[in-house]
């Protein structure tokens, strides 16, 4: 497994928002969480980021106890992260955004990583130098997800990247998505889109209040018929 | 006479640009009113007068003085304004924080230096003019000129160009997302703080060599007061705003004192201040894009 969390506690001001959950992330994978708001997917990811610490328990990543490392070390390690809100640099430009994404990169290939990313999303290509902030919704997360990308993580963490963006928007980020599921990235997908999320995922995790209350294969969820009530609108 | 005050107005502009764009710099990034910005380089232009007449080289004075702002703004970033920081704490706090070390640089100087007024000159060729066509330029005014050019420069190059401008930028706009990006948030602040005393006190330095006096409360009323100004002026958050303000103040505190009236000048130019900040509430240049979108 490339992430273990195990038991994980997470308490904001003495008030646990996750209560003890598990779960693993397999190289290569697309691992999604899925649950409603309030159940805690936020604080999981900022948890693993280096953000939040953990009262209890422990995330393994590769083999390590990253429990207590800093966030900009745990970027270094190899995971990054597109936050919920997309949160683009809204006054650099668009080419800026992607330069910040390689900020933890000394080799030489920034460049040809940028324009490889520009020729994916021949949208981002025409903005390149225009300031991020006057993207659209949807602009604004392809553009984070590139961001990413551009550290050359070994596990990509999405943040609800389908939040707020129209149904046809929305089939664009998954489009997106599985093109860095294709090009072998690990992800760990967190999403009330529960269809889509599916979809896309290799295996799920149902979060409520702050407990894991059902973990399957993907497919096998998008057909159970307690997933299809609760999050699949009784499809 | 316009052409020969306008040469004194740009060398004064030009000072007034560094101060302000050393405190621009750090309200850029963290928002924090930073009244200790002109206290703490006054204790570099006083550290700059001492070595200078210790060691009597005036490029070894200007680099222990900046060194000396350089390394108080570090301490106190550290010790007085990071724990609020990561703690939380309003906005308001460090700010009140921040008023207190301005007092207590004051209260340091005139323990160390006393509260008199001294003459400062470290023979930048103050009392050295030559004439153009009927003007008279000093030696100093294109000292000044060629220093303040050169570190608004180099600063901007230093943001635009290079990564870890970038990642200032970044950090002004939001902490936690730049963390994502792998940057140290906490020590990019820190050098933040460092590079905003040291353009600062370069400022200071050349203030002091311009009106040729230093004394414990230049910092406060030339300095920190200046780059608000300036900054509000210019529009809060924005470099170019900061410079371009810096200048407009200048020219016009030095037009006001050749035309109008030296004593009056105050009442003048923060009238005008006044007047102008109501029809433009957002300064000269305002931020194109909110904070937060």
């Amino acid at each position: 497994m490339l992430l273990d969390v195990k038991d994980l506690v997470v308490k904001y001001n003495q008030i646990p928002a996750l209560k003890g959950i598990s779960l693993s992330v397999e190289e290569g994978k697309v691992t999604t969480l899925l649950g409603s708001n309030g159940a805690g997917k936020s604080t999981l990811l900022k948890t693993i980021s280096g953000v939040l610490k953990p009262s209890e328990g422990e995330i393994i990543y590769l083999g390590r106890r990253i429990n207590n490392e800093s966030g900009h070390d745990i970027v270094k390690m190899g995971i990054a992260q597109c936050p919920e809100g997309r949160k683009v640099f809204p006054r650099q430009t668009v080419y800026e955004n992607l330069k910040m994404g390689a900020y933890i990169r000394k080799d030489k290939e920034v460049e040809s990583d940028i324009e490889k990313y520009f020729k994916q999303f021949p949208i981002l290509q025409e903005r390149r130098n225009q300031k991020a902030g006057f993207l659209s919704g949807g602009e604004q997360q392809m553009l984070v997800i590139c961001r990413a990308l551009m550290s050359r993580p070994k596990l990509l963490m999405l943040d609800e990247p389908s939040m707020g963006l129209a149904p046809i928007i929305v089939k664009e980020v998954f489009n997106a998505i599985r093109m860095v599921k294709e090009s072998g990235t690990t992800i760990l997908l967190i999403e009330q889109n529960a269809k889509q999320a599916l979809q896309v995922a290799d295996y799920g995790y149902i979060l409520e209040v702050g407990r894991i209350t059902i973990a399957d294969d993907a497919d096998a969820l998008l057909h159970s018929d307690t997933v299809q009530k609760a999050y699949l609108g009784g499809a | 006479m316009f052409f020969q005050v306008l040469i004194n107005a740009i060398s004064v502009g030009s000072v007034y640009a560094l101060i302000a764009l050393g405190y621009n710099f750090v309200y850029g990034i963290l928002e924090q009113l930073n009244f200790a910005h002109g206290d703490v380089y006054a204790v570099g232009c006083f550290v700059t007068y001492t070595v200078y007449l210790a060691a009597g080289n005036v490029f070894v004075a200007m680099i222990a003085g900046i060194a000396s702002a350089v390394l108080i703004n570090l301490i106190v970033e550290r010790f007085a304004y990071r724990p609020l920081r990561i703690k939380g704490a309003n906005r308001i706090a460090p700010t009140i924080s921040a008023v207190g070390i301005a007092y207590i640089m004051r209260n340091g100087i005139q323990l160390i230096w006393g509260p008199q007024t001294y003459r400062f000159d470290l023979n930048m060729g103050g009392d050295r003019s030559f004439q153009v066509g009927g003007l008279y330029i000093g030696i100093l005014q294109i000292w000044i000129l060629a220093i303040a050019i050169a570190v608004m420069v180099g600063v901007s190059i230093l943001l635009k160009k290079t990564k870890w401008g970038q990642a200032i930028i970044g950090v002004s706009q939001s902490l936690p997302t730049s963390e994502l990006m792998g940057i140290d948030v906490n020590r990019n602040i820190a050098l933040v703080y460092a590079l905003g005393g040291a353009v600062g006190a370069i400022g200071g330095i050349l203030f002091c060599s311009y009106y040729g006096f230093i004394y414990m409360g230049i910092g406060f009323a030339y300095g920190t007061m200046k780059a608000w100004m300036a900054t509000v002026l210019g529009g809060i958050g924005s470099t170019k705003g900061a410079i371009i303000g810096a200048m407009c103040l200048g020219i016009l505190e030095t037009f006001v004192s050749a035309y109008i009236s030296t004593a009056n000048k105050d009442i003048i130019v923060w009238g005008v201040f006044i007047l102008f900040i109501l029809v433009r509430p957002k300064g000269l240049f305002p931020a194109e894009i909110a904070e937060k979108v």
